[in-house]
């Protein structure tokens, strides 16, 4: 083969790689997360730890267990507290039910993972987490809720999911021994 | 003609789809669907891409919900015009999909022309959730405008009530969450499932 055939071909392959990135960078306009917008924090916004507001954050994210949950006697939650400005804390919380079987080994129950925004009052006690709890699934945000330097921290990685899941999973395994 | 041999090559392996097991191959295998979802609810499956948190109706919900049944044997439908809601198909490399593959209401219309799934009108009867059967999916037109807003998919059922497990634009993905929970906190909405047919 010449190389004007293999020239050919390759100016082939280049341009359906280029009419590919052109279709993703026009749909992407689609899905683009600036759509969502991003708030802006209230005073300071302080990206460091706080062992009280972590604590409460778990409190009260167990308090809010539905009725209809799997598991839901034995529900804990656990997170990974990203920051918290004069008004609110932001935080990734994982809770989970865990049912115990005959044979002494728990079955995973509902379940629920996500970036939080929590308010917070004296004292650090959460006074509510938004938006409602029952927000419907799966429509948008009826507003911003995180400042983009949180919104940009991410999801957890496999291995702090896998730590938060295990502190949760040691706190169900106490509760059944107690 | 080796270098374009070889990236025609690389491309293709990039792209090849995850295989189906041979007794899976022209049936549903619903467990694998359920286990799909049990496995990535939370841990997103790198070898697609991401719309949660997108602002976009819908988020993930759909994009997730193409993924397990994919896993379940749903095979790729494939066509250039990936607007259309008679294909369905998710490209590797470099990423994109039709847009039934991510899409609520477009999933919708594919799922009503595919041939492999029955509409069930939740709506008109809540009893019927219970024909559903694990690995099927519910859906949800929350202002019953005709579109499509969330896709979920059947992964327990009891007694009472089946429940659903998604990804949501909350970032806030539920596993077994209860079906009259959801109904509960949005009575107004028309609920359909699709029961997938079994071969």
């Amino acid at each position: 083969m010449n190389y004007k055939k293999i020239l050919f071909i390759l100016i082939i392959i280049f341009l359906v790689l280029l009419g590919g990135v052109f279709i993703l960078r026009r749909d992407s306009s689609l899905y683009n997360p600036s759509n969502l917008g991003f708030a802006e924090p209230v005073g300071t916004l302080r990206i460091a730890q706080n062992d009280e507001l972590q604590a409460n954050i778990n409190t009260f994210m167990e308090s809010q267990i539905s009725e209809g949950a799997l598991g839901k006697d034995n529900y804990h939650c656990a997170n990974i507290l990203y920051g918290y400005d004069d008004g609110y804390a932001y935080a990734w919380v994982y809770c989970s039910g865990f049912i115990l079987k005959e044979n002494g080994e728990f079955e995973q129950g509902s379940a629920s993972s996500g970036l939080s925004r929590l308010e917070y009052g004296e004292d650090f006690q959460i006074i509510k987490l938004e938006p409602p709890y029952d927000h419907p699934p799966g429509l948008p945000l009826p507003q911003p809720l995180f400042p983009k330097k949180i919104y940009d921290m991410g999801r957890p990685s496999s291995a702090e999911f896998d730590a938060l899941h295990q502190e949760i999973y040691n706190k169900a395994r106490s509760a059944s021994l107690e | 003609m080796f270098v374009a041999v070889a990236i025609a090559a690389a491309v293709l392996a990039a792209n090849a789809a995850a295989p189906i097991p041979a007794e899976a191959a022209n049936s549903i295998d619903r467990q694998a669907i359920v286990d799909y979802a049990y496995r990535y609810w939370h841990n997103y499956n790198p070898d697609y891409r991401d719309f949660n948190n997108t602002g976009s109706r819908g988020g993930d919900c759909t994009n997730f919900v193409s993924q397990a049944l994919r896993a379940g044997g749903w095979r790729d439908v494939w066509g250039l015009d990936y607007k259309s809601t008679s294909v369905w198909w998710y490209w590797k490399w470099p990423p994109f999909q039709s847009w039934t593959w991510v899409n609520a209401n477009k999933f919708f219309w594919f799922a009503s022309g595919s041939g492999r799934a029955d509409i069930v009108n939740i709506s008109a009867d809540l009893n019927r959730r219970f024909t559903l059967q694990l690995g099927d999916i519910v859906q949800i037109d929350y202002e019953r405008d005709g579109e499509m807003d969330h896709s979920m998919i059947v992964t327990k059922k009891d007694g009472y009530d089946i429940y659903l497990t998604y990804h949501t634009t909350l970032g806030r993905d539920r596993q077994d969450h209860k079906f009259l929970d959801i109904y509960g906190g949005s009575p107004g909405a028309a609920y359909y499932g699709w029961h997938l047919h079994d071969s």
